[in-house]
């Protein structure tokens, strides 16, 4: 019997990377390289990311003959995403990077900006940027909300040097 | 903050938040609008902007509710000729320019 290979669990901050690419050429979502490079990095400035991912809505199965109710796969959906940013005091943040209804494109690399390592890429639009303000012992964030149009797996391409 | 379109070296033209013009100066241009223009400005950018930027601008003008005779002339009269390699320039005759149609 096969064995699933060992995993080397990482702590993702300082390894992953997130990067919004304003436009993908290639139908398929696989951004090159040069697109990729001239994307902008987002991590650095990322208090905290909510959402990004897909779930499947299951439909019962009944059969009055049997005890058991199978599921049969129905609706798949994405989850409201978002990601929040530090608001910076001269406004050179998100709020200044992103806008109601621009389009783009979010590059997950989880494991790092590494060429031949797996990636995801959503196709977004910016539904609503938002202002966290804070009167507590903490630091004003900015929300910026992204509806999800489709959702690929891709391979991360050579990245100029 | 409007969406204005802009153009950028590796993504072409996009529709991005203005204050990005002020964040990186330099990595994109905002682009040209015809209809904010005048035909003498539009016949002096069609000129010297390259081949996709001027079927873009040409196109606008098209669509204008309003297409000036002068600008629209210049897409009619100029033939492109190719210079090196995949570069493209216009060459031949150009309608006189007036301020207006």
């Amino acid at each position: 019997m096969n064995q699933i290979a060992t995993a080397t669990a990482f702590y993702q901050p300082g390894v992953s990377e997130i990067v919004f690419i304003d436009k993908v050429a290639a139908a398929d979502l696989n951004a090159t390289g040069a697109e990729i490079a001239a994307g902008l990095r987002l991590l650095n400035e990322v208090y905290d990311v909510d959402g990004w991912s897909q779930s499947t809505s299951w439909i019962e199965r009944r059969r009055a003959g049997s005890r058991t109710r199978t599921q049969l796969a129905g609706a798949s959906s994405f989850a409201g995403s978002s990601i929040t940013f530090t608001m910076d005091k001269a406004g050179n943040d998100a709020a200044a990077e992103f806008e109601e209804n621009q389009v783009g494109f979010a590059y997950f690399a989880d494991r790092g900006l590494v060429e031949g390592l797996p990636a995801e890429i959503f196709q977004v639009e910016v539904g609503a940027v938002v202002p966290l303000r804070n009167y507590d012992n903490d630091y004003p964030r900015i929300r910026v909300d992204f509806g999800i149009n489709r959702r690929e797996k891709v391979v991360i391409p050579a990245l100029p040097a | 903050m409007p969406l204005i379109s802009a153009h950028h070296p590796v993504y072409g033209t996009c529709l991005i938040p203005e204050s990005r013009l002020r964040l990186r100066p330099g990595e994109w241009t905002p682009t040209f609008a015809p209809a904010e223009h005048t035909a003498r400005a539009v016949i002096a950018h069609l000129r010297a902007c390259a081949p996709d930027e001027r079927d873009r601008v040409l196109a606008l003008e098209r669509a204008a509710a309003r297409p000036r005779k002068t600008v629209l002339a210049l897409a009619r009269h100029q033939t492109p000729v190719a210079v090196g390699a995949g570069a493209t320039t216009t060459a031949g005759d150009v309608p006189a320019e007036t301020p207006e149609d």
